[in-house]
């Protein structure tokens, strides 16, 4: 079955060629059709994929074919099956098919719809070739692609100027991360003349990782940390974080697909699929293991405040991911794919069920909802099974992997991320109760939309019920229940145990983070639902810590005062020289280039035997030459 | 490379090599110089035929003296006749076209 | 020595097969053409074509066989396979291309029998080690090409094409006799492989003269190739001749020129390389400068196509000066290049000339003015023009990027940047009258009524192939390297 799996990228591919096929004037109904049945096709091809590699771990297999040859090195393309790649695919394609139903709903009557699935095809097969990809090069190829799509989905909407602005921001703030994944992949193919994974692991680990200014050890720390870095912008990591909240300038579902489940889950994977070499520099694992914990504390003390409801929950997936980061930084490589594979679920549930409500009200803005429980049911009862999920209540998928997460961060000694961890657990909590109260309970503050809130149609609620259900149960994977299966399946990559470490359960850590989570409904519930504590009194005792908040700690601000006007003076700079002085010399350039061309082309007068003179000519001068430096005639 | 005269022929290398030379030489300036298509087609033989003089030189004088220079003129002669029937084919064709058989008025293809 | 040869056991088949299944078919359609006279003749391209395609069979079937030699003579190697199987595609395009010449249109049917022989002779030159054997190829090709550019001999164009072609191509052939008799006198052999012996002392006792022979055999061929500067008929026989014609001159002879130069000067010179190869370097950095920059103000597409084949023979013959540079062990990436470029250069050449041929038929006229609004009179054509331009101005992912960047780091791995440096710098010249081409193809002109261009079958299938091939060498060039690579090279 292994040798399939590049099936599980191609089905996309076909649908998205089929697509163009079809043309922009396509039924809604065929699109989506076709699109949901490959993409279920791909989730079916990854799911045997995934259960053979568990009936036999030793099948994991590599499968190229020569691309090019530079000199000693060459270039392989094709693809690899790996344990945590064929956790990935499920995942993807499983997300994937869920969100191409649901959107069928939401995008419906829009009129570039065939686009909307267009795009969305060709990301979920660059998505599903970068997790398969067997070597760097290729990985940095659809790292690209899965953000261009991203761009183009950001500003799907692109006749509104935030879109246009979001989309743009968001590829400069990721192609700022990409600078750094592309000179760490140059310079680890510049010191092990290879690309593949496996010629670079066996050189970071056994220290042969060598370029002549910096030494083998220096060098896997610099690498491990410009790899991050590339992984820092596409899992928007502290302080590359700013894109993604503006990125929910795009349709709800792509909120859900790209920007919570999968792409944004890119860098982790990244980190997780280099993690050999990030253990082979303790420095940058611990790197990784800092940012991912202010990550996920700042993004969580942004949410606190946030007023519009996909960035509460954009917040949210940045704090996450964060925890996952600080999952891989402290060593636990299989609970930060944990939680990766737990939150694709919850987070990709929330988005939906989130775009559930904003199909209904046509707002973003909490403070104009409420009281939608009663109109919406499925809705609120989905949505309370991922925010239940996200807060991390017993036994919610949620709980066990931050926990498992929280769990490793302590037994690894990590004392301060651990705290981190429990505050930035509590405010998720708080947040996301914030969220559901605000939303479902209460009465409408706005009561012409409320109006004619309604639940959608059974392709949007459908996936909200499928994944809801993945949102209680996915933790039991990794459990005693089936003997802690996943963290058994991902260990298999490295039966050496070189890839990260497992930890028992704590059951008075998992009590205590419980109860944390369930302070953090109890008081979200006291402020929001029942009003027993006055939100705006907090906001106002509080004001600073609120503004600070509030106004996401002035992050983007700051990146406009010194980036952006930075940016402006060198722009300004160059764009002196480049217009007063160097297009002078080009002009001249290709002014005189284009007089030689002419006068040139007067030589060929049509005079055959000018040619020969001309010929002979170059003969002789040639001839006298070669002569004379050999030093002899006859 | 000089004196390397056969029994028979006490004639130096080099004075076939210069007789070479030359006619590669008057060849080459009649086929630069002269107006006339048909002398033009000459003087190439010409050239040609200075290849094959040193040819058959070395095959008889050379470092190693062997058989396959003749051999070489020999086809070099055949495939020459068939250049110059060609030559005098497309010469037949231009002439029924534009009435001259000048190298000055092959002047519709420029610049 | 003839009486040590076992006349009977000689691998004939393998080594000429190929060779020997054209001569036959060329025989065939020549005698089928005197007793069928009337009517449409285009059958018989049909039957050269089968003809072409059994030989490139036989040759595909050898292609990895173990070097090995017939009578002294001939060999088949993986040098010798890469570039018959070129050829023979070559020979295939071409003859597709001819198809679509009818009617009023038509061509002297002796073209497909003469077409037929220059392939023989192009055959010749790839696989025979005997200079008499290479000499008789390049002439058979070349006296079978002039009448091929004269082939309308109605048209004054196309016969003066062919005098000038035949004037110039005559005066290369003495040229390179008479190196080729001077490299003779001092090995007394003709044979490549005894000279490859010799080359050595050669060198050592008469330098003066193995100079003047390798710059004069270089020269010779320099003409055949359309080096600068000895490329000035190139542009009035390509545009005298009918576009079928252009192109087969535009890709077969050269590179059954390339296959024979490549032959020749590596094995008569190969212990001396660091002597002598420098002086290819030199006409190629000539060529790639001069031919990019004649190309600039051109407007007859035929004639531009032209200077552009001059600035690719330029490319083409950077890895040949980098033989001075290197060592055995580099050569098969020398040949890589060399056989890559070449294929990529063919498929992109001949579609270009293709696609020429039908923009000018249907619009009378060889001003590169008829491609305005071809995007909106045929969306396919236009594309299919793009991707060759591209192609051939080396844009990225496409076969002829790849070909100038394997050229390019093998001038950098042999540490002679600075011909690295003008191919770099005179594609970028290239890039102007390529993409002039495309802003043209794409531009709109308004007045002008949307007239569909009419394309044949053969056409299409023409362009078809040739599209397909320029992207599957540029975007999996593994197909062709691939094969490259596991060759066992010279014999």
């Amino acid at each position: 079955m292994v040798e399939y799996a590049w099936l599980a990228p191609v089905l996309p591919l076909v649908g998205y060629v089929f697509l163009l096929a079809l043309g922009r004037r396509a039924a809604e109904g065929l699109v989506a059709g076709v699109s949901v049945i490959l993409t279920f096709l791909s989730f079916l091809v990854s799911l045997a994929v995934f259960t053979a590699l568990g009936a036999h771990p030793d099948v994991t297999g590599t499968y190229t074919m020569r691309w090019l040859t530079l000199g000693a090195h060459s270039i392989d393309v094709g693809f690899q099956v790996t344990h945590l790649n064929a956790l990935m695919l499920v995942v993807v394609s499983a997300v994937s098919t869920l969100v191409f139903l649901f959107s069928k709903g939401y995008m419906h009557k829009d009129e570039r719809f065939p686009v909307f699935y267009q795009y969305l095809n060709l990301f979920v097969f660059s998505m599903m070739a970068l997790v398969v990809s067997p070597n760097l090069l290729q990985l940095y190829i659809f790292w690209e692609m899965v953000g261009l799509c991203s761009y183009l989905l950001i500003g799907f909407w692109y006749f509104k100027p935030e879109a246009a602005l979001a989309a743009k921001k968001s590829f400069i703030v990721t192609r700022l991360g990409d600078v750094g994944l592309f000179i760490g992949i140059i310079l680890l193919f510049l010191s092990s003349g290879s690309f593949d994974y496996s010629t670079v692991f066996q050189a970071a680990t056994t220290g042969h990782l060598g370029l002549s200014w910096i030494t083998p050890a220096d060098l896997t720390t610099l690498t491990g940390i410009l790899v991050f870095v590339g992984a820092a912008g596409k899992s928007a990591q502290f302080p590359l974080h700013v894109w993604l909240p503006d990125a929910m300038e795009g349709p709800t579902p792509v909120s859900a697909l790209i920007h919570a489940a999968t792409m944004v889950a890119a860098g982790v994977y990244l980190v997780a699929r280099m993690y050999p070499l990030f253990v082979a520099s303790g420095t940058a694992l611990t790197v990784v293991a800092w940012v991912g914990g202010i990550t996920a504390l700042l993004g969580a003390l942004i949410a606190l405040t946030q007023r519009d409801i996909k960035r509460v929950i954009a917040y949210s997936t940045i704090s996450q991911l964060g925890y996952m980061m600080m999952g891989l930084g402290v060593g636990a490589y299989a609970y930060g794919m944990f939680h990766l594979f737990t939150h694709a679920f919850f987070k990709a549930l929330l988005f939906l069920a989130a775009g559930s409500v904003i199909h209904a009200v046509d707002t973003q803005d909490l403070f104009e909802m409420g009281g939608l429980g009663k109109k919406m049911r499925i809705t609120q009862w989905t949505f309370l099974f991922g925010a239940l999920s996200l807060s991390g209540v017993f036994p919610w998928a949620g709980f066990w992997s931050k926990d498992s997460i929280i769990n490793a961060t302590l037994q690894s000694g990590h004392m301060t991320l651990f705290w981190i961890a429990e505050i930035a657990a509590f405010c998720t909590a708080f947040y996301i109760f914030r969220v559901y109260f605000l939303t479902f309970h209460g009465k409408p503050r706005d009561e012409s939309k409320m109006a004619h809130a309604h639940e959608g149609s059974w392709v949007m609620t459908v996936p909200l019920i499928i994944l809801a259900v993945m949102a209680f149960i996915a933790g039991l994977f990794n459990t005693g229940l089936n003997n802690f299966g996943l963290q058994r399946y991902l260990m298999a990559d490295s039966p050496t145990g070189l890839i990260g470490k497992v930890y028992p359960d704590n059951v008075p850590l998992m009590i205590i983070s419980v109860t944390v989570a369930l302070v953090g409904i109890g008081l979200a519930a006291l402020m929001y639902w029942k009003p027993v504590i006055s939100a705006e009194k907090l906001a106002r005792n509080l004001s600073g810590l609120y503004r600070l908040s509030f106004n996401k700690f002035y992050l983007d601000e700051i990146y406009y005062g010194v980036v952006v006007w930075t940016g402006k003076l060198i722009a300004g700079i160059v764009d002196f020289f480049d217009r007063y002085i160097l297009d002078l010399i080009v002009r001249m350039l290709g002014r005189l280039g284009y007089m030689g061309g002419v006068g040139l082309k007067y030589t060929q007068t049509g005079q055959v035997q000018t040619y020969s003179v001309i010929a002979f000519f170059g003969i002789m001068i040639l001839l006298a030459i070669a002569m004379f430096h050999v030093g002899g005639v006859f | 490379m000089t004196g390397l005269g056969g029994p028979l022929f006490p004639i130096p290398t080099g004075s076939l090599l210069a007789l070479g030379a030359l006619l590669f030489c008057i060849g080459l300036f009649g086929a630069l110089t002269r107006k006339n298509l048909i002398i033009v087609l000459v003087s190439i033989e010409l050239m040609l035929n200075a290849a094959n003089i040193n040819l058959v030189t070395f095959s008889r004088l050379g470092v190693n003296p062997s058989l396959s220079g003749q051999v070489f003129s020999l086809f070099t002669i055949t495939v020459a006749a068939a250049e110059i029937a060609v030559g005098l084919a497309l010469l037949l064709a231009i002439f029924r076209l534009r009435r001259s058989s000048e190298v000055q008025d092959l002047n519709v293809h420029k610049w | 020595m003839p009486n040590t040869i076992d006349w009977l056991h000689q691998p004939y088949w393998m080594t000429m097969g190929p060779l020997l299944t054209l001569v036959v078919t060329a025989f065939l359609v020549m005698v089928l053409e005197l007793i069928f006279r009337n009517g449409d003749r285009r059958w018989l391209t049909g039957i050269s074509m089968l003809g072409t395609l059994v030989a490139l069979g036989v040759a595909l079937g050898h292609f990895n066989a173990q070097p090995s030699q017939a009578l002294n003579t001939v060999v088949i190697d993986a040098f010798s396979s890469v570039f018959s199987v070129l050829i023979l595609i070559t020979v295939f395009l071409v003859l597709l291309f001819t198809l679509d010449y009818k009617g009023s249109n038509r061509l002297a049917a002796e073209h497909t029998y003469l077409l037929l022989f220059a392939a023989v002779g192009a055959l010749a030159m790839a696989t025979a080690v005997d200079l008499v054997t290479l000499y008789v190829g390049l002439e058979l090709l070349s006296i079978a090409s002039y009448v091929l550019v004269a082939v309308r001999r109605k048209s004054t164009h196309s016969v003066e094409g062919g005098i000038k072609y035949m004037l110039m191509g005559a005066l290369g052939s003495a040229v390179l006799l008479y190196g080729i008799s001077f490299i003779y006198g001092i090995s007394g052999t003709t044979n490549l492989m005894s000279l490859s012996a010799v080359a050595v002392t050669m060198y050592t006792t008469y330098p003066a003269i193995t100079v003047l022979g390798f710059v004069l055999m270089l020269f010779g061929m320099g003409f055949k190739l359309s080096l600068v500067p000895f490329h000035m008929w190139t542009p009035d026989a390509y545009a005298g001749a009918p576009s079928a014609i252009s192109s087969f001159l535009a890709t077969l002879s050269k590179s059954a020129a390339f296959a024979m130069l490549l032959r020749m000067l590596l094995f008569i010179f190969n212990g001396v390389a660091d002597k002598v190869f420098f002086w290819a370097g030199i006409l190629a950095a000539i060529t790639m400068v001069v031919g990019n920059f004649i190309a600039l103000p051109q407007r007859n597409m035929k004639r531009l196509l032209a200077f552009s084949s001059v600035a690719q023979a330029g490319y083409i013959l950077v890895p040949f000066a980098l033989i001075g540079a290197s060592t055995v062990q580099d050569w098969p990436s020398l040949f890589d290049s060399i056989s890559f470029y070449l294929f990529a250069y063919t498929f992109m050449t001949v579609g270009a000339f293709a696609v020429v041929h039908i923009v000018s038929e249907q619009k009378h006229t060889l001003d590169s003015d008829a491609l305005i609004g071809l995007y909106h009179r045929s969306p396919w054509l236009a594309v299919a023009l793009s991707i060759f331009m591209l192609s051939l101005a080396g844009m990225p992912l496409t076969a002829g990027f790849l070909g100038k960047f394997y050229i390019f780091s093998n001038t950098v791995q042999l540490h002679t940047p600075w011909l690295g440096i003008v191919l770099f710098a005179t594609s970028v010249v290239s890039f102007y009258y390529y993409l002039g081409w495309l802003r043209k193809v794409f531009q709109h002109n308004p007045e002008e009524e949307r007239v569909a261009v009419p394309i044949s079958l053969p056409m299409n299938t023409l362009v078809a192939l040739c599209v397909v091939l320029t992207l599957v060498l540029g975007l999996v060039p593994a197909t062709l390297l691939h094969p490259l690579l596991n060759a066992h090279w010279v014999y």
